[in-house]
């Protein structure tokens, strides 16, 4: 705090060397900026524009960003970017893979696949059950409430931090391509767990379709079954080999209208596709959890009854508290599908519960 | 309307040619820029229009009945009016909830159960900001400094977009007296405005959001997960962020003003240079410390009384000051610290002249163990204004006792590399940035233009992808 009572004198000394501008050539400078920038940008601005939301001004930015991204490509003006991208170990950035995944799975009508039996796998601190945590920006939070949980147990070792991407999902693979980073994850790092937060931004439009088209009118029969299509067949690319996926599905939100024109859709899907894949896929279902008695709530009392706030002002992301939640239902899942508790003596049937531990205001 | 977008491009694309072109007749500037910053601020929420014109209409009416009152009760009455209404405002769109939660709490801990009505209310964006300059405008009408002015320039001053979201706090007699100037389109300080736009760019979209993404958001979401080393290079990386976020803003807004011909006051000089928290204050968002000095600080008495009143007027103007920023309590406790030191600051400076102590020798061993000390105390103070709530903010400060000996993945060259950079840039002499800015005003506009589009090149490919709101929007 400055105390001094002295009158503030805004400094805005020009040394008399720096020439002025006339508005003009004020307005040549920015354009050729702008101009310069976008064609050595050219690709990285191609595929903000195909990210875009659709829509004309969609269709508008890659009807412009297209040629200017071919003519810096011919002239390899593209190259510095490149060059600076290689440098910094992000080379393949600008790259859009737009192909999705089938399902592999072959639906078993037999009720009894639904109760089968099998061994639960044990984990113990010499040999921890590999997790990875990541999705779309509802990921954030939970993940970084589930982290300290899972690393509580003893006997899981997360792979990394969490693996968030804003904006993404399965609707528009342009903008970011799920079934293929998690590819590169499982390769690299090779988690048994994937917990997965998915679907908050896929009440839109299914674009690059097979065939290249665009399924539009969302919970229309066509859009249920390609999103049925790209969500079995991203199970079926992370579920296999051992591994268990678990995918926690979209929240109540403030926008009724908006969950029940697409998020009820989405999350049907994921559900129902979960449950054809018994044990290696698990619906993390987080609607009732975070509602008050079937209804939106910002505020939900915590175990000792006080007020505590779980969804932030957008009505959509959660709080820290929210988050707690959630990653508490994420444990209750992982504790069904793995023991990570019969390596202490005496065997431990809890673990602590973040909403418990997360009593501030 | 981020400013770091293709959209605020364009927008601003348009703005500027038709700027100077209404610029020789004034009447009709004023409708056309009230107009561009309306859109500007509607096209995050059109609804806040009308919280913003209504807000003109108030001030600007409230102004004109404490000039023309005589009484000197009826001034102080209508004065009155007009704080409780814009802190009104204030407090419905950004406290309500907080304090009826925190209330409910209490209450509850005490064996009294209610069920007050929560709203989730909506924060308006910048209205911390457009508040703040238009009680300014009301005091300093009030006191005899500023004249009254007509509402289309006074609706002008409140909205005129490169500050309306995230300031600088400009007031209203640094604004209104350059409405009256003739501004001649043939002598624009574009250098300036330029340097000032790309550095802030850079900083904003290469330094806050890398150190944001590589370390920060990840420590400080779990930070029991994270060595001590990583949690201790996180309160750096989180110090350079906010000041690259922060001040990236205002740089952008002052050189985007200067584009339009107009001055704004600098709100940043290199803060991490600070060899007290004193200093500290006059190099950190220099113009709400400004605002809080002149109306709140002195009007509480500032250093004038006895000891004891200047640290109760230290405290409570820094913890309104930390309020202001959010409504938490760990804005409070940030305000409480800086409160706190600034206090102690000042009873060591009292005791030396009680004693008649000289100031301590000025060399560059005790000059460097001061601002090694004072950027320490900040960071300490930022952990609490970063931290989610009071518990993460000691398991931050708690992890750099237990932590050590873990390893630090995180900690990387690049994330040391950027924090370095950060501060160190602090210390560049601004003669060198002055000779730089006159060599470059000498090129030719093309010249300068490629040069500038290679400078885009670097920030968006180093930058990460997509563009973080930045940190002040909330407050």
């Amino acid at each position: 705090m400055a105390t001094s009572t002295e009158p503030h004198v805004p400094r805005h000394r020009r040394p008399s060397r720096r020439r002025l501008s006339a508005a003009g050539n004020v307005l040549l400078t920015g354009f050729i900026a702008l101009g310069v920038g976008w064609v050595l940008n050219a690709p990285g601005i191609l595929k903000t524009a195909e990210g875009m939301p659709l829509g004309w001004r969609r269709d508008l930015a890659v009807t412009f960003a297209e040629p200017v991204a071919e003519i810096s490509s011919l002239l390899q003006l593209d190259r510095p970017r490149e060059w600076i991208q290689g440098t910094i170990d992000r080379s393949g950035e600008d790259d859009i893979e737009v192909s999705l995944p089938s399902p592999t799975t072959v639906p078993e009508n037999s009720p009894t696949t639904t109760t089968r039996r099998r061994r639960t796998p044990a984990f113990t601190p010499q040999d921890p059950l590999r997790a990875w945590v990541g999705g779309d920006s509802l990921a954030i939070t939970p993940g970084q409430s589930l982290i300290p949980l899972l690393d509580e147990t003893g006997a899981a070792a997360v792979v990394g931090p969490v693996d968030g991407h804003v904006s993404s999902g399965l609707a528009r693979p342009e903008i970011f391509n799920w079934p293929q980073h998690l590819s590169g994850v499982i390769a690299a790092q090779n988690p048994r767990a994937l917990v997965l937060t998915l679907g908050s931004n896929d009440d839109q439009p299914l674009t690059n379709a097979p065939g290249g088209g665009t399924v539009g009118s969302v919970g229309s029969p066509a859009w249920q079954d390609e999103y049925r299509r790209r969500v079995g067949g991203l199970m079926d690319t992370v579920a296999i080999d051992g591994r268990v996926l678990f995918w926690i599905g979209v929240p109540i939100i403030r926008d009724g209208g908006r969950y029940a024109r697409g998020y009820e859709f989405i999350n049907t899907i994921i559900s129902e596709e979960a449950e054809k894949r018994p044990g290696r896929v698990y619906y993390v279902e987080i609607y009732t959890p975070l509602s008050d008695k079937g209804a939106y709530a910002d505020y939900l009392p915590n175990p000792s009854g006080e007020l505590i706030q779980v969804r932030t002002g957008d009505g959509v992301h959660y709080t820290r508290a929210g988050a707690n939640i959630v990653a508490n239902e994420v444990m209750e899942r992982v504790h069904e599908a793995f023991d990570l508790d019969t390596w202490r003596d005496p065997p431990r049937t809890t673990t602590t519960r973040a909403r418990d531990r997360e009593a501030e205001p | 309307m981020l400013f770091p977008t293709v959209t605020f491009a364009l927008f601003f694309a348009v703005v500027l040619p038709l700027n100077w072109l209404f610029m020789p007749r004034p009447a009709r500037w004023k409708i056309f820029i009230l107009a561009a910053s309306y859109f500007f601020y509607g096209y995050w929420d059109p609804i806040f229009i009308l919280l913003l014109a209504g807000s003109s209409v108030f001030n600007w009416t409230m102004g004109a009945v404490i000039h023309q009152a005589q009484a000197d009760l009826v001034r102080r009455t209508w004065l009155a009016m007009a704080v409780i209404g814009n802190l009104g405002l204030l407090c419905y769109f950004k406290y309500y909830d907080f304090f009826l939660s925190s209330a409910t709490n209490l209450l509850d801990r005490v064996g009294i159960g209610i069920s007050p009505q929560i709203v989730a209310i909506t924060l308006p964006i910048g209205i911390s900001f457009f508040t703040f300059q238009a009680l300014s405008y009301v005091i300093d009408i009030y006191r005899g400094s500023t004249e009254p002015v007509r509402l289309m320039d006074f609706a002008v001053f409140l909205s005129f977009f490169p500050h309306l979201v995230a300031g600088p706090i400009v007031r209203a007699s640094e604004f209104l007296p350059q409405l009256k100037e003739r501004h001649d389109p043939r002598r624009i300080d574009a250098t300036r405005a330029f340097f000032l736009i790309f550095i802030g760019l850079f900083k904003k979209v290469v330094i806050a959001n890398f150190l944001a993404t590589e370390i920060v958001d990840s420590v400080f979401g779990s930070p029991n997960q994270h060595s001590a080393l990583e949690n201790l290079v996180a309160i750096y990386a989180y110090a350079v962020q906010i000041y690259a976020d922060f001040s990236g803003y205002t740089d952008i807004a002052i050189g985007l003003a200067l584009l339009l011909g107009f001055r704004f006051p600098l709100n940043f000089d290199g803060p991490y240079t600070a060899t007290s928290m004193q200093d500290f204050w006059r190099r950190w968002h220099m113009t709400l410390s400004r605002w809080l000095r002149d109306y709140l600080y002195i009007p509480l008495g500032g250093n004038r009384g006895s000891g004891g009143a200047t640290y109760r007027n230290l405290m409570i103007t820094m913890l309104l000051g930390g309020l202001w920023h959010g409504a938490a309590w760990s804005f409070v406790a940030w305000g409480a610290i800086h409160g706190g030191f600034l206090s102690l600051e000042h009873w060591r400076r009292s005791l030396r002249v009680a004693r008649g102590e000289a100031e301590p020798a000025d060399t560059v061993v005790t000059r460097t163990a001061r601002r090694i000390l004072t950027f320490h105390v900040v960071c300490f103070a930022w952990v609490f204004f970063r931290a989610e709530n009071f518990q993460t903010a000691y398991d931050v400060l708690g992890r750099l006792v237990s932590g050590w000996g873990n390893p630090s993945p995180l900690v990387t060259r690049s994330v040391l590399l950027v924090i370095a950079l950060g501060i160190g840039t602090q210390y560049v002499p601004k003669d060198v940035l002055g000779r730089v800015m006159a060599t470059f005003s000498r090129f030719s506009p093309v010249a300068q233009g490629v040069a500038l589009g290679f400078v885009l090149l670097l920030i968006d490919t180093l930058g990460p992808s997509g563009v973080a709101p930045f940190i002040y929007f909330q407050f």
